[in-house]
């Protein structure tokens, strides 16, 4: 495998610092473990001395404190021509402040431009000193069923165009998916109960104040081969772990024996099989039950005690 | 006897952002628990610097002179749920101010009537024009314009109603229902108001989330609050004070009162 003769790790730092140019970051997040609290921490941490940050915010008013330039967006939500101008005039003034920076040029949450002007915007702002770098929020993205689609009195329904989130991941040279630390968060049990509490926006503790998350690279590169590489980040000690990905196989622990027997899936996987031996079974507690046979009989308040029983109990 | 738990928010005991950022809240409730209490404690912390009608604590009320005022910012509620005659009963009689004291550091907005608007930006002007340059604003409820203006999406609600709003207040509390958040939008209404509060959950530096028990109904819990950290990482990373303190509290609303306790 040619992709196990480098580590993973320091690509990732190259990536982050920017020492290995790539012209389109696109980082994905959601509510469970958002970008501003894990991510974009870590490009801060790992910039040199000749990079600038410019901050595009749709969300936030305050300055981050590793920002070089910060733009409110919402000054100019009437037209996005108007805010890549202003995009592209700071870019050139933080040029003639330092000639030699790169410039990262972060768009916090992307999703506000409209996607049919998305690609427009990624063309006018690239040039070769300028990364940008997108956040999507992926639960952003829904399924809606029960759209019609399809040509309607000869237009063309807007569903028909690929979202931005479709757009970007297909332009993108990185793409860096933010996911939360389940396994080394104390309050939730596994991924499936922090789905369940996410989709009814019922957050438990510890999701985005957590020290650790995890990440998921996918690295273009200019031969066309895409690489994939899961890490743990720590934010406090600026840690990338690569996490190897299991062996779906090995989790199943399939029994051979069952191959080819039937069209249905008679395997176990590790889960089901930890879930079937917690089970308490009824009869073991039976078996537990000493009297050995005996009808055991309280007598109650309202229970009326048949003196002319002849069959009854003796005590 | 079960203790009874101060409500803390961040790391210096406070219940509201005490930074000189601009931070945005966001509490979520859904039906069956009312925030009603909540906002009451947080008009409370921002009039008294304390919230008195949490845990039986109106009697130290003596305490607090009307004269002395934490601080001199004031706190406006906007609300697209409830109407002035609503707001004036329930809220602030409760609060029991001294009517000059009230003028000048609550507002109260009654958008009701702003529902058929055409432009958001009359809202904005509005509460602007009624705030009397309080810092702090609750904004109740603004994801009903969703379905009130047809033509409206999340985006446009966020950019043109929270943002301008975000911008001319310190603090703003978003309060929104969860009723209509589906976890399998059906509709593209559904799918916009997920959007709406998922994207002011990214803008926001704390989620306070009222729910019921989950197991039904008992006599002396209503229901819960958690506290947890929102999207927005706040800026200043050394100051550790205005960190979010993540917590689960059992609260038990009663007549005048409501009681917190720790989970």
């Amino acid at each position: 495998m040619a992709s196990s003769t480098h580590n993973p790790s320091v690509l990732l730092k190259r990536l982050l610092s920017l020492k290995d140019p790539s012209p389109l970051y696109l980082i994905t997040d959601t509510i469970a473990h958002t970008a501003k609290n894990s991510i974009l921490n870590e490009f801060a941490f790992q910039s040199v001395s000749d990079l600038d940050i410019l901050y595009v915010s749709f969300e936030t008013l305050n300055k981050p404190h590793y920002v070089s330039d910060f733009v409110r967006a919402s000054q100019y939500f009437q037209s996005s021509q108007t805010l890549v101008a202003e995009v592209q005039a700071r870019i050139k003034l933080l040029h003639a402040k330092n000639p030699n920076a790169i410039i990262l040029c972060v768009f916090d949450n992307i999703g506000y431009i409209d996607s049919s002007e998305v690609a427009k915007i990624v063309q006018m702002l690239a040039e070769p000193r300028v990364s940008l770098c997108a956040i999507y929020h992926r639960d952003n993205l829904g399924h809606v069923e029960s759209q019609p689609t399809g040509l309607k009195d000869g237009i063309l329904p807007q569903n028909v165009y690929p979202s931005t989130y479709d757009l970007l991941k297909y332009i993108a040279t990185n793409v860096l998916e933010v996911y939360p630390d389940v396994s080394s968060n104390k309050n939730i049990e596994d991924e499936e109960e922090l789905e369940s509490l996410v989709s009814r926006f019922s957050l438990p503790k510890g999701l985005n104040n957590l020290h650790s998350y995890e990440l998921r690279l996918i690295n273009r590169r200019k031969s066309g081969r895409s690489l994939k590489f899961d890490f743990i980040v720590n934010t406090e000690t600026h840690e990338y772990v690569h996490k190897i990905a299991k062996d779906l196989s090995s989790e199943d622990a399939s029994d051979p024996s069952f191959q080819g027997l039937t069209t249905f899936n008679l395997n176990t996987t590790t889960k089901q099989k930890h879930a079937k031996d917690q089970v308490d079974l009824p009869f073991l507690e039976a078996q537990s039950f000493n009297t050995g046979g005996a009808i055991v009989y309280e007598f109650e308040k309202d229970d009326d005690y048949d003196e002319e029983d002849p069959f009854e109990d003796p005590f | 006897m079960v203790q009874k738990q101060d409500l803390i928010v961040f790391q210096d005991f406070s219940i509201l952002p005490n930074n000189n950022l601009k931070n945005l809240v966001l509490l979520t409730y859904s039906l069956g628990t009312s925030p009603a209490w909540l906002i009451q404690a947080l008009l409370e912390a921002v009039i008294f610097g304390e919230a008195l009608s949490l845990n039986e604590r109106s009697g130290e009320r003596a305490g607090f002179s009307n004269d002395i005022n934490s601080n001199d910012t004031g706190i406006t509620l906007a609300s697209f749920v409830h109407n002035q005659d609503y707001m004036e009963k329930h809220i602030f009689n409760k609060l029991k101010v001294q009517k000059t004291k009230s003028e000048k550091e609550l507002k109260m907005v009654d958008l009701t009537t702003s529902l058929q608007i055409e432009k958001l930006s009359l809202i904005v002007e509005k509460i602007i024009e009624n705030s009397n340059n309080t810092k702090t604003l609750i904004l109740e409820q603004p994801e009903i314009l969703l379905a009130t203006m047809s033509s409206l999406d999340a985006n446009a609600l966020n950019q043109q109603l929270v943002d301008p709003l975000f911008e001319a207040f310190d603090t703003v509390v978003v309060v929104s229902n969860l009723d209509f958040y589906s976890p399998f939008p059906r509709s593209s209404k559904d799918l916009q108001f997920n959007k709406f509060v998922q994207n002011v959950f990214y803008k926001s530096l704390v989620n306070l989330n009222i729910k019921p028990l989950s197991t039904g109904r008992a006599n002396d819990v209503t229901g819960t609050l958690s506290i947890v950290k929102g999207g927005d990482s706040g800026v200043n990373t050394n100051d550790k004070s205005q960190n979010v303190v993540e917590n689960e509290y059992l609260f038990f609303t009663q007549r005048e009162t409501t009681k917190l306790f720790y989970r």
